[in-house]
Parts: C-alpha cells; sequence; structure tokens
C-alpha cells in the first residue's frame, strides 16, 4: 500500500511499476475500463485467450469460477455501464487476476468506489481470489490512509 | 525630418496598402493550398502505411487466437448475418426493377440479344458490389468509426495497451477480415439473389424460358470478370474498414470528437469507394485489351 | 449467445460458399471446363493477332482455345489449341484454319471442315494457319484504283491546262471550226466543205460511179451462162473481189469524215451536214456489203434471185 500526498506523484510512481511490471501487470484503475461493448465474462476471459491461448469455452470457465468465488455468477453477462460500482471493481480485479502470475495494482480504489467507507470490501474481494495472484500494490492519496484500517495488504 | 514623412506616407498610402494587403492574401491563399495538399499527401502516405501494416500482420498466424476469431465472428454477425432480411429484400427488389428497365428498355431500343452481357456486365460486376458496398459502409463503416473513437474517448484502448492486447490484431484485423469476407461473401449472395429474381421476372414479363435465360447468362458469364469483380469486393471491404478505424483513432479524449472523426471517415470511405471503382474499370478494360 | 452467434455466421458463411461454389460449378461444368481436352499445334508465319486465350470458332460457335504460343527456331509461331473432346470430331487432318483480321472488330480465329469423312486431325500433325487480313486486302484492292484516280486527276489537270492554252489543240478546233462554218456559203458542196479539198471530193464521187458501174456490170453477167459465171477464172469472183477493195476504201473515207465530224462538232451546222453525208456514205457501203454478202451465199446454190442494187 503506497500513499502520496498528490496526484503527480502517485501517477509517476504508478507508471515507474507498470513499466517494471509490464509483463505481470493486473491494472485495476479507471484509466483501464473494461471494454464497454463486451461482457463481464468476455472482459476477463480476454486476457486468457490472448495470453492463455485458451478457447473461449476454457477460457470462460476459468472466469466463471473466479465470479463464483465472488458470487456475481449474475453480472456474467452484464456490460460495464450497467454495473454497480463494487461490481465494476470486482470485474475489474478478476481480470488483473487472469494475467499468468500477475502483480496487481489497484489504483486509487475509492476512485472507483467514492461510496466506500473503508477497505474492508476491497479485502473480501482480494481474499476471494487470492490464489490467483502474486502481489498485489495499491495506490493511494495519503488523506485515504485512515479508510485503509486493517493494515497492509499482502500478497497471496 | 523628410524621411519620416516620406515613411508615414508609404504606410497609409491607400494604393499600397492594398497591393501590401493583396500580396499577402494571395501568400496566404497559396500558403494555405501548399498545405492542405501536403497534408492531404502525408495523410494518403499514412494511410497506404497502415494499410500495408494490416496486411502484413493479415498473413501472421500469430495474430490470431480464440480472442480474435471471436471478435470476427462477432464482427460478421454484425455486419453481415444481422443485415441478410434486410440485404436479400433490396437484392430481390432492386433486381428486379433494375431488370425489368433493363429489359424494357433493350427492346425498346431493339438490343435484346445483349440481355445477358447487361446482366453479366453490368447488374453482377458492378451493379451487385457497389449496392453492397454502399448498404455495408452505411451500416458498418460508419458503426465502426464510431465505435473506435467511442474506444479511444473512454480509454479502452489504454486497456488493451496496459494489457498488452495488441490493438492491430484484436481490435482492426477482425474487423477489417470481416469487412472483406462481408463485402465479397454478400456481393455474390447479391448477384445471386438478382439473377434469381431476373429469372422469374424475365419469364414473367419477357416470356422467356428458364433454359433460354441461363444459357444467354452463361454465354455471357466470363470467369476473369468475376475474379476482378471479387478482387475489387475485396479491396473495397478492406478500405470501407480500415478508413474509419483510422478515422476513429484520430478522436481525442473529449466526445465531441467522436461525431467529427465519424464524418471525416464516411467522407472519406465514399472518396475510395470512387477511386476503388474507377480503379477497378481501367483494371477491367486493360484486361480486356490484353488478355 | 456465443455458440449461437458462431452457429449462424458458420452457417451463413457455409452456404453462401456453397451456393457461390455451385454457381461457379454449374457455369463450369456448362462451360466445358471439367471435360477433357485435345491439343492441336498449330503453326503460323506471324503471331500478330494471336493471343493466348483466344477462342477458335467453328461455324460461329467456340469449341476451343489458344493455350500456348511461341516461337519455334525456324522463326515460326508454334500454337497449342485445347479443343475439348466432345468436339475434336470438328479437326479434320485438311481442316482449314483462318485467322480473319477484319476491317473494323477484333481478329478472329476460325476452323473450317469441308469434308468430316477425312481423317481425325491428330495431336501430332502440326497444322497450317492461315491469315485472311481485310485491311491489307482493302488496301491492295484500293492501290490499283487510287493510281487510276491520280492519273485521272493529272489527266483533268493536264486537260484544263490544255483548253486553257491559246496555242493548244482547242483553239486549233474552235479556230478550224470557225472557218468551216465561214466557208459554208462559199464552198460547192458539203463534201467539199468538210474535206476542204475539191480533188478529194471528185475522188469519192468517182468511186461512188465505179461502184455503179461496176454493180450494172455484174446485172449485165448474171445474165451470161454458168460456166462463164462460175469458172475459175469467171468474172462473179473478180467482180466481188473489187466490190470488197472498195466497201475497205469507203471505210477508210468513213473514219476520215468521223474524225472531220468530231473536229468540226462545235459548229452546229456543218456537223448536221456531216451527218446527213455520213450517213449516205454508210447506206452505200452497208448496201455493197450486203450485195456481196448475198452474192456469196447464192452463187454456190445457183439460184436465180434478183439483185436490187442501191
Amino acid at each position: 500500500m503506497r500513499f502520496y500526498s498528490g496526484g503527480e506523484l502517485l501517477e509517476r510512481e504508478l507508471a515507474d511499476i507498470m513499466s517494471q511490471e509490464e509483463r505481470r501487470l493486473g491494472l485495476v484503475s479507471l484509466d483501464a475500463p473494461l471494454i464497454s461493448n463486451l461482457s463481464v465474462l468476455s472482459n476477463v476471459a480476454l486476457i486468457k485467450q490472448y495470453h492463455g491461448h485458451l478457447s473461449v469455452r476454457e477460457a470462460e470457465d476459468i472466469v466463471k469460477m473466479g465470479l463464483k468465488k465472488l458470487q456475481l455468477e449474475d453480472i456474467a453477462e452484464k456490460r460495464n455501464p450497467v454495473l454497480l460500482e463494487e461490481q465494476r471493481f470486482c470485474a475489474m480485479v478478476l481480470r488483473a487476476v487472469m494475467v499468468e502470475d500477475a502483480v496487481v495494482v489497484i489504483d486509487r480504489p475509492f476512485k472507483i468506489m467514492p461510496d466506500l467507507d473503508d477497505t474492508s470490501f476491497i479485502r473480501d474481494v482480494l481474499t476471494s481470489v487470492d490464489d490467483l495472484f502474486q502481489e498485489c500494490h495499491i495506490f493511494d492519496y495519503l488523506w485515504n490512509e485512515e479508510r485503509y484500517t486493517g493494515g497492509m495488504i499482502h500478497g497471496a | 525630418m523628410q524621411t519620416w514623412y516620406k515613411e508615414r506616407k508609404r504606410q497609409y498610402d491607400l494604393p499600397f496598402v492594398i497591393l501590401l494587403k493583396l500580396e499577402t492574401a494571395m501568400t496566404t491563399a497559396i500558403e494555405q493550398i501548399g498545405r492542405s495538399g501536403l497534408h492531404a499527401f502525408s495523410s494518403f502516405l499514412d494511410t497506404l502505411a497502415f494499410a500495408i501494416k494490416i496486411l502484413a500482420r493479415m498473413f501472421d498466424v500469430r495474430a490470431y487466437n480464440s480472442a480474435v476469431r471471436m471478435v470476427l465472428i462477432n464482427q460478421i454477425y454484425f455486419t453481415s448475418v444481422q443485415i441478410l432480411p434486410l440485404f436479400l429484400t433490396v437484392a430481390a427488389g432492386f433486381g428486379a426493377i433494375v431488370i425489368g428497365i433493363i429489359g424494357q428498355y433493350l427492346i425498346h431500343l431493339g438490343l435484346f440479344d445483349y440481355f445477358g452481357q447487361l446482366l453479366m456486365g453490368f447488374v453482377v460486376t458492378e451493379f451487385a458490389p457497389f449496392i453492397t458496398v454502399l448498404l455495408i459502409a452505411l451500416r458498418s463503416s460508419s458503426a465502426v468509426n464510431a465505435e473506435i473513437a467511442v474506444m479511444k474517448v473512454n480509454k479502452e484502448l489504454n486497456t488493451l495497451h496496459v494489457f498488452r492486447i495488441d490493438v492491430i490484431n484484436y481490435l482492426f484485423l477482425p474487423r477489417i477480415l470481416c469487412g472483406i469476407l462481408s463485402i465479397v461473401l454478400l456481393s455474390w449472395l447479391f448477384s445471386i439473389v438478382v439473377l434469381t429474381s431476373g429469372l422469374i421476372f424475365s419469364a414473367l414479363l419477357f416470356d422467356m424460358s428458364m433454359n433460354d435465360y441461363v444459357t444467354v447468362l452463361l454465354v455471357s458469364a466470363n470467369f476473369s470478370d468475376l475474379i476482378v469483380m471479387s478482387i475489387k469486393c475485396a479491396t473495397m471491404g478492406f478500405f470501407i474498414v480500415m478508413i474509419p478505424i483510422r478515422y476513429g483513432m484520430r478522436a481525442t479524449d473529449e466526445l465531441t470528437s467522436i461525431p467529427v472523426s465519424v464524418l471525416h471517415g464516411m467522407v472519406n470511405v465514399f472518396i475510395a469507394i470512387m477511386i476503388i471503382e474507377v480503379v477497378s474499370l481501367i483494371v477491367m478494360s486493360l484486361i480486356e485489351k490484353f488478355i | 449467445m456465443a455458440l449461437k452467434t458462431e452457429w449462424r455466421v458458420g452457417l451463413f458463411i457455409v452456404l453462401t460458399v456453397l451456393l457461390i461454389l455451385a454457381g461457379l460449378g454449374y457455369m463450369a461444368y456448362k462451360k466445358g471446363i471439367f471435360q477433357p481436352e485435345n491439343t492441336y499445334t498449330l503453326s503460323s508465319r506471324t503471331g500478330d493477332g494471336l493471343s493466348v486465350g483466344m477462342p477458335l470458332y467453328f461455324s460461329g460457335f467456340k469449341i476451343g482455345k489458344i493455350a500456348e504460343l511461341e516461337l519455334s527456331d525456324k522463326g515460326m509461331v508454334m500454337m497449342k489449341v485445347r479443343v475439348p473432346t466432345q468436339h475434336a470430331k470438328w479437326m479434320r487432318s485438311d481442316s482449314k484454319f483462318v485467322l480473319e483480321k477484319p476491317l473494323i472488330g477484333s481478329p478472329k480465329f476460325t476452323v473450317t471442315t469441308t469434308n468430316l469423312g477425312s481423317s481425325p486431325l491428330t495431336s501430332n500433325s502440326i497444322a497450317i494457319l492461315t491469315e485472311v487480313n481485310d485491311i491489307n486486302d482493302a488496301i491492295q484492292n484500293i492501290q490499283p484504283i487510287l493510281e487510276q484516280v491520280a492519273m485521272i486527276t493529272d489527266n483533268v489537270e493536264r486537260l484544263t491546262s490544255a483548253l486553257a492554252d491559246p496555242q493548244g489543240d482547242m483553239s486549233h478546233i474552235l479556230k478550224n471550226a470557225r472557218e468551216l462554218t465561214g466557208s459554208l456559203s462559199s464552198k460547192k458542196s458539203v463534201l467539199e466543205m468538210a474535206l476542204g479539198d475539191e480533188k478529194s471530193v471528185r475522188n469519192i464521187h468517182a468511186a461512188l460511179q465505179n461502184a455503179r458501174n461496176i454493180t450494172d456490170q455484174v446485172d449485165q453477167l448474171l445474165k451470161k451462162t454458168d460456166e462463164e459465171l462460175y469458172g475459175k477464172d469467171g468474172i462473179i469472183p473478180l467482180a466481188i473481189k473489187i466490190l470488197r477493195e472498195l466497201v475497205i476504201n469507203l471505210g477508210k473515207i468513213g473514219k476520215t469524215l468521223d474524225n472531220v465530224t468530231k473536229i468540226s462538232s462545235n459548229a452546229e451546222e456543218a456537223t448536221k451536214d456531216l451527218k446527213i453525208f455520213r450517213s449516205e456514205v454508210d447506206t452505200t457501203v452497208n448496201s455493197l456489203n450486203r450485195l456481196i454478202n448475198e452474192l456469196d451465199q447464192k452463187i454456190p446454190f445457183k439460184s436465180e434471185p434478183k439483185i436490187k442494187l442501191p
């Protein structure tokens, strides 16, 4: 978990880690939204299809398992614009962990879910899929530090 | 004192000022023409370079995976399958009208012997591809242009970049392949439907038996014409999707740039269609001349 | 959804491709592409107007096409012509292969077979292609006409200049015609006027008088015996001989008078008189001719017809 006093500094640091972990990067950010003309299932499966060279069915089966872990099977066929903020966040996390040996980087989670009071939801989500990623880095502003009540979140 | 006076007079002398303004205006106009020309030329070169890049990628087996195939299937579905009921109705309707008009005129002029040649030379090789490309351009090219522009504005292209998904492979290639495949298949389908409706209308209007109709068509049918027609369709299919993609990519982060990019893209698509039509006519005439 | 889409797209592609292939296949079948073909070799002096894929026509029907064209070591153009076996029956050893090059339009490669009973053309034999070039033929036909036209133009030009020339023939003719017209009142007769010589006129009169005398003598001679008439040295053969000579002489005079008539054609009145005179001479000559012919016919049969002199 990294806190920054200004947006410029945060983005510079973010860019650094993105370039360092380019091959394993699983970004969860509003700057990398879900593709709006694809369903959640297709959005997430795309990573496995493209990099894992899996068939549509194989990739979708993996995604469906992930959605089951998050108890979000019902959003599988939904598209980005109709998702709730939490659902969108979960879909983005699931997509990020689809990267092989993923280094999940969450960019300002409270920007994605402004109505969230604390990080317990984020922690729950990450715990549900902790077998699917290597590391997780959360980037946020310093003034949001108190919302992270549970301390540092480590990768599995 | 005198020099100062002369200088002021020179500055405020009316004919001199007019001449100076005229000179400036002309220079600006010439500069503008030159700038536009250079811009058009550079844009043409960019488009050509982009086309070559896409073509090279098209023959690279590594570019294809299940994700690309899925996009391709979806694109064909939206471009060709969804449009089929409308397309077939248009083909049958247009076919009946065109064949009816052509037949009546030929009878009126005493040139009904050329019925087969007109059907094969005009309806199949010119009319069918043109109507097909027009329908697909109006429906799908604009959609592709808007889709890419929206993705650009929504930063979805950034998503693909972050997840190391090649934009050309994943977004452009299947759409362009779909354009090629759709135009070729739909043009053939259009021709088949038109000729079939022509069979019915020839029997009804001109008392032509099926055997006579088929014979007339076969005598005029030429494999080289059909090959050129297919190549023309493929070329049109390539450009009517590639150009909107390029213009879609030119959209900025502002929502207002979407309609602007669609507008420019579509204008250029129609220019490209005209150019390809003219080039194909030249190629056909050269083939007739030399082969 | 995905499967449904895939299924629909697959169905669309498969059906459309099948439809296209079926159409192309039918077209190819009807055009005889799947039929086995015979290949024949032809040679031509030139490859001008020939091209690969050029159709071969028999009685206006396309029965084959040129498959290959190449230049032999001897500089002849060798071509392979492919003909489907169903049309091979038209290709006979005495078939004539012609490349027609019309004045307007593209060349046409045709084969004509007059004797279908002759042996079939074999693939090993080399048939000769002849060329019918309408353009060259037309030029060849036009060439003499053009030469004649040039000559006519030349003559017209010469004639025009001769007519315009004050020292030319036309001026002389006009001068002579004027003199002839002037002398109409002063000369003694039309004949004298025409010939311009009293002596000549007298000779003609004398000749005519002689003719009358001779015919009178012939009339008298007819009253004599057969022996005297038909003897080897008889008078009648001699008379016939003399008469023939007379006719020839009169013919010559007729020609001379013809020329005079031509020269004085512009002088209307003189021409009228000359024409009358000419017709008189012609009548005399014709009558004499008839007389001789009758003599020739009647003497061998020893009949006694009445001979009327003019």
